[in-house]
């Protein structure tokens, strides 16, 4: 190499020492601290083990569970739901109105859920109902009665 | 060009340099995709050909980056460069296959021309994390393209090396954005810290051994030859110049190799016309001064290419004075023949 080139290379290995630990850590710097793909849904709690309640529906099971001092909503997929993702809402047994209605949960096409209850919920027959909201399409996908 | 113009000149070096390549490409992306198939059963056929070859695309960019200064710190690294440009051709092909299905898998199925889509669909060019990286990756690839068809040395010829070097330098803001590709694309959605450790490692690599061996190349430029008569130098003992090797000296900003052959003593100047290859560097083979880079031959009398090749480089008076090697720094027109001296 003629000594002109050299002084080029080394020139620009010398813009390189500058430039390229500032892009690396700057890029470092803004990658997200959040998964980009993570379930909106909490981590799954295990089942409280004494079962109060069971309604079977044909693409999925609802259990009401209880332990020594929580209750919780056992939601299960027998198959893989019509919609991808699914709002469960509690409310009175006479309406279908969700902006009435007490948010739950979300749940997935697949997989087994849990949600934290109030102690006593779904204990009186005919006192109150699940309704099974698709946000995406705004319409309510199923109603179940307890 | 006539009709026994070949394009390449294949010969056993070259053949065996080619298939060291292959087999090397083709046993990483035989053992990437095993392991993508171990590892992650869900990955789809162009997920793994766009992971595969541009991970070894980016490996090979190293190693071509490293190849240079490698050879300036070490001599046992110049069958590398011999044939780098294969080596440069074979990432570009992989990094074209990277983009292409790249471009296929994320902007060919919607209703936009799909390069239009690469700049249209993401347009946060003021963002950082946002950046739309896909165009960096771009913007290298059209790098890599024109060294890429331009590293037949019909176009060295044509464009002459000058102009052929200065185009060929861009490898470096290719490297660049590639890095930044990388860090503003896959690295903002890999948790695994081990990707900004290989990009870093390589960087760090990379930056270090081009600064050594730069500063390698600045002692010998500013080696100070004190003793002067008559014009000449005195550079160094007889004995320290090999049979069929030279030593190199810069004396008044000119790189002047002293070659030993045949118990007589040439001068001729340092520089290969065909790439500036360091023609001290290489040794005598045939009778003929052979450039270590890419095998040009010069005659060490005259500085000229045997027949019928018609590159020539300055010549330069040389003498002998008790044991001492005396250079004289004036050159002779390129191609003049020397009688060389006595050892």
């Amino acid at each position: 190499m003629i000594k002109q080139l050299r002084k080029r290379h080394f020139q620009l290995w010398a813009v390189l020492l500058i430039a390229l630990p500032i892009g690396i850590v700057s890029a470092m710097r803004v990658i997200p601290r959040r998964p980009i793909n993570s379930l909106l849904q909490p981590a799954k709690d295990p089942a409280l083990p004494e079962i109060v309640k069971t309604i079977e529906r044909e693409n999925y099971t609802i259990r009401i569970r209880k332990g020594s001092d929580a209750w919780q909503l056992e939601w299960v997929n027998k198959s893989v739901l019509a919609v991808p993702t699914a709002l469960i809402y509690k409310t009175t047994a006479d309406n279908r109105d969700i902006n009435k209605a007490e948010f739950v949960g979300r749940i997935e096409a697949r997989g087994i859920y849990h949600f934290g209850l109030a102690p006593g919920s779904f204990t009186i027959a005919g006192n109150s109902r699940l309704l099974l909201y698709d946000f995406i399409h705004d319409q309510i996908i199923d109603t179940v009665n307890f | 060009m006539g009709a026994s113009y070949l394009a390449v000149g294949w010969n056993r070096q070259k053949k065996i340099y080619d298939g060291l390549i292959a087999g090397f490409c083709i046993g990483y992306l035989a053992l990437f995709i095993s392991l993508t198939l171990i590892f992650n059963e869900q990955a789809t056929f162009e997920t793994i050909l766009i992971r595969s070859t541009s991970t070894l695309a980016v490996l090979l960019l190293h190693v071509i980056l490293a190849i240079g200064p490698l050879c300036r710190l070490n001599k046992k690294f110049l069958p590398l460069l011999y044939n780098r440009r294969h080596l440069g051709v074979t990432m570009f092909s992989l990094a074209l296959i990277h983009g292409s299905f790249s471009i296929l898998q994320f902007h060919a199925l919607g209703n936009t021309n799909p390069l239009v889509s690469l700049f249209s669909s993401n347009t946060n060019y003021g963002s950082l994390p946002a950046f739309p990286f896909q165009a960096l990756g771009f913007f290298a690839l059209i790098i890599f393209f024109l060294m890429a068809i331009t590293s037949h040395d019909f176009w060295l010829h044509h464009l002459s090396p000058k102009v052929w070097k200065s185009l060929h330098m861009f490898v470096y803001l290719a490297y660049f954005l590639v890095v930044m590709h990388v860090m503003l694309g896959v690295i903002q959605y890999e948790k695994n810290p081990l990707f900004v450790a290989i990009i870093f490692i390589g960087a760090v690599t990379l930056v270090t051994l081009h600064l050594l061996a730069a500063n390698k190349e600045r002692r010998t430029d500013h080696r100070q030859f004190a003793l002067q008569k008559e014009g000449f130098v005195s550079v160094c003992g007889v004995n320290d110049i090999e049979d069929s090797r030279a030593k190199i000296f810069c004396i008044d900003k000119e790189r002047i190799a002293v070659y030993r052959h045949e118990n007589k003593l040439f001068a001729i100047h340092n520089v290969c016309k065909h790439q500036g290859g360091p023609l001290g560097e290489g040794k005598i083979l045939d009778g003929c001064i052979t450039c270590p880079w890419h095998g040009y031959q010069y005659l060490p009398q005259n500085g000229q290419s045997p027949p019928p090749f018609t590159e020539k480089v300055s010549t330069y008076d040389v003498k002998v004075v008790d044991g001492k090697v005396w250079l004289n720094p004036n050159p002779y027109p390129e191609g003049t023949e020397r009688p060389g001296c006595l050892v």
